[in-house]
């Protein structure tokens, strides 16, 4: 295994910037996820890291190493695709062997490695087969053992799970984990599912337009979102956003007046708060607007009632959007009892809780 | 179960018939086409599949739709062709033509194909249109400067000359399909092959080719005929014997004697038409894969 560094990293497409100045450290050995919405540049980056594109500006190191002019497979990468990439024409087990027998490996060796992935990847049974005549699974643990076979310092994984469905996909997510444990080799991991990153990884890197916007552990990135982006990217349903003005509550606290709504007192000694009267961005997760006896009411708590617009039952909770401060709001009802649109609510937002952002910027003015 | 509410009295049966009827007599007049389309289609072969059993003197005799009374004089029929047509020096040199050309124009057409739509380089749509162009005028229109040209390299009745010929001629066609092909086959595939090590031509010969084998056939199937088939460029080209490809032999032999012992001659084209027959049923298997797009 090996560290990763990527300085300055920027790619450019004619004249269209990409990635724009990428610098992240990756500890060896470590699990790090980067999420971000479509046409963020993830998979340019992970592809640049795999030398697969060119890169425009800045430096690649790999295990201290820089690889900027090193060809793929000098690299000591791996990468699994998010089409599987499987050679169609060859066995199972000639695709795992390919790597090998390229590199001219001894025959015995190629055999006893391929027969050593396949059993962690408990593909034993499969090994003659053609590869068009697995299941979606199949196919990715074959992907994935055509990956380990090579024990490579580093694991590229772009979008590996995102043509499963979603119990085959919760399985796999398990069975990478487990198996990044096992090997310890470092990863690095591409998905829009910002469930997949915050479940496997040791560290996300949330990129939004070819920049990094946060990077930092999963609990770290959910507790302390740097961006209203992080904020709303990470956690589902995305955090509640309502505007709202830096006020005074009639006790002399510090609050914000959420526009056409109340005053919410905060926290002032968590924030770094603009004077009276600036725009903030105030964010409240939908588990902290809790529906009045449905789970623990929060010490310090705003109550209001607001009308039920719409819900949607998940089974073991119910997801509740009501109007609140001129806003739609997302609320978490545990131990749901049926609710019907239109019906009229109490809430209480949880306020040591609250998220604030700098209306302009977006950035947390968290301290 | 829910209750239908429909009174089956009610239907109007003989309504139901009629319609029936109607599509029946359409599907009647519709066969009578097709039968004398087929008859029409079927007579020539049938012809010619009775006439190589028969004798010149039994050909000259009788009616020329008449069942022949025997088969074996088919073997002498062959004897005859094979020597006075040449065909087997014929049948080598198109042999050769057919599978050094058309084997020759694939792989380099799959070559160009790679490069087309793989590799970067400048001016790569103006160099396909190039090669594009190659489909689009008739290849009469080459016969002409084809000719002086080899004349002048004193390339008429060489073999080198005619396998040149015929590659240089057959790479456009192939080009235009496996470029297609070789464009919907996921790129993907081969960034993991480079990851796992190949180098370009590695990744030609272990990923892309392999993927192409049906489209290949096809086309290897297609070129060899036409090849086996070309008179033209034979003709103008060759007139010794020893380069002479089969189909020019049967020309000759069609030319002196047609008209003495067309039985003969009608045996001979048969004959001559055998290896693409062969051919086909080889890659039967390729050939009906087709161009099916099999990735993953
Ligand atoms: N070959 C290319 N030529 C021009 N622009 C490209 C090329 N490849 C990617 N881009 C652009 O670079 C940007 C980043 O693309 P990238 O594929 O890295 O996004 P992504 O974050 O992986 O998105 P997704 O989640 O949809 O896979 C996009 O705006 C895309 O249009
Ligand atoms: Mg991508």
């Amino acid at each position: 295994m090996s560290n990763v560094t990527l300085r300055e990293l920027v790619k450019v497409y004619g004249r269209q910037v990409a990635v724009k100045g990428i610098d992240l450290e990756i500890e060896a050995g470590s699990f790090v996820a980067f999420v971000g919405p479509s046409g963020c540049g993830k998979s340019t980056t992970l592809r640049m890291i795999a030398g697969l594109e060119s890169v425009s500006h800045g430096e690649i190191r790999i295990g201290g190493r820089r690889v900027n002019d090193v060809a793929s497979r000098d690299r000591g990468i791996a990468m699994v695709f998010q089409s599987y990439a499987l050679y169609p024409h060859m066995t199972v087990y000639e695709n795992m062997a390919f790597a090998l027998k390229v590199a001219k490996v001894p025959r015995e060796e190629i055999d006893r490695r391929v027969r050593h992935a396949a059993d962690i990847l408990r593909l034993t049974d499969y090994l003659d087969r053609r590869t068009t005549a697995l299941s979606g699974g199949q196919r990715q643990r074959v992907a994935m053992g055509r990956a380990i076979i090579r024990e490579p310092q580093v694991f590229l994984f772009d979008e590996p799970l995102s043509n499963l469905d979603a119990q085959l996909r919760s399985a796999m997510r398990v069975e990478i984990k487990r198996l990044h444990q096992r090997l310890g080799t470092t990863a690095i991991y591409v998905t829009h599912d910002q469930i997949e990153a915050m479940t496997m990884a040791d560290k996300i890197v949330i990129m939004r337009d070819g920049l990094i916007e946060q990077a930092g552990a999963p609990l770290d990135v959910f507790e302390r979102p740097a961006t209203q982006f992080v904020g709303q990217f990470i956690g589902s349903p995305a955090m509640n956003i309502l505007a709202g003005r830096i006020a005074r509550t009639a006790e002399g606290q510090p609050a914000i007046a959420i526009l056409n709504g109340p005053v919410i007192a905060v926290d002032g000694a968590a924030f770094d708060l603009p004077g009276e009267g600036r725009p903030v961005s105030l964010g409240i997760r939908s588990e902290d607007i809790v529906p009045e006896g449905h789970g623990m009411p929060p010490e310090r708590a705003h109550r209001f009632e607001a009308r039920v617009n719409l819900t949607e039952s998940l089974g073991n909770e119910t997801l509740i959007f009501a109007e609140f401060g001129g806003a739609d709001v997302t609320s978490r009802m545990q131990r749901p009892r049926p609710v019907a649109d239109g019906e009229t609510l109490a809430f209480l937002l949880n306020q040591e809780r609250v998220h604030l952002f700098d209306a302009d910027t977006g950035r947390s003015l968290r301290r | 179960m829910s209750a239908t509410t429909f009174d089956l009295a009610t239907l109007d049966f003989d309504a139901i018939a009629r319609r029936n009827d109607q599509a029946r007599t359409q599907r009647i007049l519709l066969f009578a086409i097709t039968a004398i389309l087929a008859l029409a289609w079927v007579t020539p072969f049938y012809y010619l599949a009775i006439s190589i059993f028969k004798s010149n003197a039994e050909y000259g005799l009788g009616n020329p739709l008449a069942l022949p009374t025997s088969i074996t004089p088919v073997f002498e029929n062959i004897a005859e062709a094979w020597s006075k047509a040449k065909m087997g020096s014929g049948m080598l040199n198109s042999l050769l033509y057919g599978l050094v050309g058309g084997g020759a124009a694939i792989f380099i057409a799959a070559l160009a194909s790679y490069g087309l739509t793989r590799i970067e380089f400048p001016g790569k749509g103006f160099w396909f249109m190039l090669i594009f162009s190659g489909t689009i005028f008739p290849l009469q229109m080459y016969l002409i400067p084809l000719f002086m040209g080899y004349n002048k390299l004193g390339m008429t009745n060489s073999r080198i000359g005619m396998m040149l010929f015929y590659t240089a001629v057959c790479i456009p066609f192939p080009v235009l399909v496996l470029r297609n092909y070789m464009a919907g086959l996921p790129r993907e595939m081969d960034e993991a092959a480079r990851i796992d090590g190949c180098s370009e031509f590695r990744i030609f010969r272990s990923i892309i080719l392999p993927n192409c084998w049906a489209p290949m056939a096809t086309l290897f199937l297609i070129q060899f005929t036409w090849i086996w088939n070309d008179l033209i460029f034979s003709m103008v080209l060759t007139s010794r014997e020893d380069a002479r490809s089969l189909m020019n032999g049967l020309m000759v032999l069609q030319g002196s004697y047609a008209n003495t012992t067309p039985n003969v001659v009608m045996t001979a084209t048969l004959l001559a038409s055998l290896p693409s027959v062969a051919l086909f049923l080889l890659l039967r298997k390729h050939f009906m894969n087709g161009l099916k797009l099999q990735s993953l």
